[in-house]
């Protein structure tokens, strides 16, 4: 959690179970939801964020605080003496890291980051769904996802002619 | 690897969240994801997800490699280095009877010398569409653009007879069976025979590098113009709405070895400042556009490019093998891959990787190999939205 500094402006955001996590401006700026609001003046001292649970939301204010651009002597990551390459190559390690998690967790993170529009979260927890659509065969995929072939045998068999592209 | 044990379905998602998904996917993962269910095609079928799917894609330049290995092939950033795709459907028939003519957003207009007819394509789903010509004895394709009133993809061409008063301009709209002429007055112009060898710099230039689409104008810059022009303007503009031409300036280097691109929304200018030796690179960006006023934006030296390449050898050393000929002598042309990297034609031949500041990322290479090839100038944005149309072909 960021601590408070001088100069740094905070801002305590809530959840719906009733915790509340006082955050840096600039981290929960991450979140374009939460910049409109700061930015039209809808917020005041707290921000209630609807639909998200604490459990969530710390985790997606962990990865907003690794993600906020350091500007100097802020944060753990930020030094002047890392090049940028192995900075955003430290930062893939811990994203890869941040997202080894069940599969219930990983799609309360997406409703999230796309409720609170984290282009970068969502990002990176939508990646295994679509790894998993890219590396298999359909039967594969239907059976990963747990979603049901409604074709029938002749319709499929239309549909894959006209997508034929797609499967050279 | 999927969790095959875990408990939470996709279809537990509200479906918003699965058009979150579908709409990251590479394009050819749409195309199969519509034969997994009815529900996931006709989510990816409308309009507005083609069109969205579409504004994600990356816009990435085409490289003509010269049909060695393959004949055309577009290149995209891949977790910081370069990796090339081959680009159909001009090699499937394993000749070179295809010249690529002109590339708008997802698709591309070809030549097909054997048949020969000008097509429309798109080289993701390999559909294509015959584009009716104008009735002239020969006929080039000088523009081909998205008209932003209508939303109307437009070929623009030069017809050229021998009776040059015959010759005209014409605009065809994709999707509708006849190009329309237009009357062209072109300021400096006075007579049909000057227009046409007007028209015969822009068809030259188009060769060369297509128009650079701006503000609703196409701009072609002419080298070899300053005789029509009374030696002021050497950029030649066509405004797509009123379809009038007008001049304006470039930074004024008069080198042969310059171009007109486009940078992330900016029109840029870039030349070869010592003609002779082409030892370094200019690019300026337009910064008034009303004004017609450039600011010099950074050089690049030949002799950084090449210490900066011995010094990535020297750490790669014991991985690759250096080819003879890459030591970077003289630049040729360039190409913009993103807002930090370029990639630049060296030596008359080879194409490197570089970032605007001079460091060398790496040679391209088709497969395996570092082949001769030229920058085509044309870029892509994949698109899987079908070409408008009645009558479609499938490749």
């Amino acid at each position: 959690m960021a601590t408070r500094e001088a100069g740094k402006k905070m801002i305590m955001l809530k959840s719906p179970d009733g915790m509340e996590f006082e955050v840096e401006e600039a981290v929960a700026m991450e979140s374009q939801t939460i910049r409109k609001m700061i930015e039209d003046d809808c917020a005041d001292t707290a921000i209630l964020i609807p639909n998200i649970n604490s459990k969530i939301l710390s985790r997606v204010i962990e990865y907003c605080n690794k993600h906020v651009p350091t500007t100097g002597a802020t944060g753990a990551a930020a030094s002047d003496t890392v090049a940028p390459a192995a900075l955003a190559e430290d930062l893939k390690i811990w994203d890869a890291e941040f997202i080894k998690v069940n599969r219930a967790t990983r799609f309360d993170l997406i409703q999230a980051a796309s409720y609170l529009n984290i282009k970068g979260l969502l990002d990176l927890t939508s990646q295994t769904t679509i790894d998993t659509i890219s590396d298999n065969s359909l039967e594969e995929i239907r059976s990963f996802l747990s979603t049901k072939n409604d074709y029938l045998p002749e319709e499929e068999q239309t549909i894959r002619r006209e997508n034929q592209w797609a499967f050279q | 690897m999927p969790d095959k044990k875990g408990a939470t379905m996709l279809e537990d998602l509200p479906g918003e969240i699965m058009d979150m998904i579908l709409i990251r996917l590479p394009s050819k993962d749409v195309g199969r994801c519509r034969v997994v269910n009815t529900s996931w095609r006709s989510a990816t079928s409308t309009p507005k997800f083609m069109l969205e799917h579409h504004r994600r894609q990356p816009l990435v330049p085409i490289v003509d490699a010269h049909g060695r290995a393959v004949s055309h092939v577009v290149f995209g950033d891949v977790g910081g280095g370069t990796s090339s795709q081959e680009l159909w459907p001009l090699v499937r028939e394993g000749n070179l009877s295809f010249t690529l003519k002109g590339s708008c957003d997802g698709f591309l207009i070809i030549y097909h010398h054997t048949q020969p007819s000008f097509f429309i394509c798109n080289p993701v789903t390999r559909k294509y569409v015959i584009l009716p010509q104008p009735q002239g004895q020969f006929n080039f394709v000088i523009g081909f653009y998205r008209h932003h009133p209508t939303g109307e993809y437009r070929v623009l061409w030069f017809s050229l007879s021998h009776d040059s008063s015959k010759s005209s301009v014409y605009v065809l709209t994709v999707g509708s069976d006849k190009p329309r002429r237009i009357i062209v007055k072109i300021p400096t112009v006075s007579s049909p025979s000057v227009e046409n060898r007007l028209m015969n710099e822009v068809h030259f230039s188009s060769g060369f590098s297509p128009p650079v689409h701006h503000r609703g104008s196409l701009h072609w810059w002419l080298s070899g113009s300053s005789d029509i022009t009374g030696g002021c303007a050497d950029t030649i503009v066509f405004d797509t709405e009123a379809e009038s031409f007008r001049w304006m300036r470039s930074p004024g280097q008069h080198c042969p070895n310059s171009m007109l691109f486009d940078m992330k929304g900016t029109l840029a200018f870039w030349a070869g400042s010592t003609p002779a030796s082409f030892s370094t690179m200019d690019v300026w960006v337009m910064q008034d556009y009303e004004a017609q006023i450039w600011a010099f934006k950074y050089r690049i030296e030949l002799s950084t490019v090449e210490a900066s390449r011995q010094l990535y050898l020297t750490s790669y050393k014991k991985k690759k093998r250096t080819p003879i000929d890459s030591m970077v002598q003289s630049f040729n042309d360039m190409a913009v891959l993103n807002e930090r990297e370029l990639l630049v034609r060296f030596n008359g031949k080879h194409v490197l990787h570089c970032d605007v500041d001079g460091k060398f990322l790496g040679l391209v290479k088709i497969g395996k190999n570092q082949h001769c090839m030229r920058l085509a100038h044309y870029r892509l944005q994949e698109s899987i939205l079908p070409i408008p149309s009645h009558e479609m072909h499938q490749g």
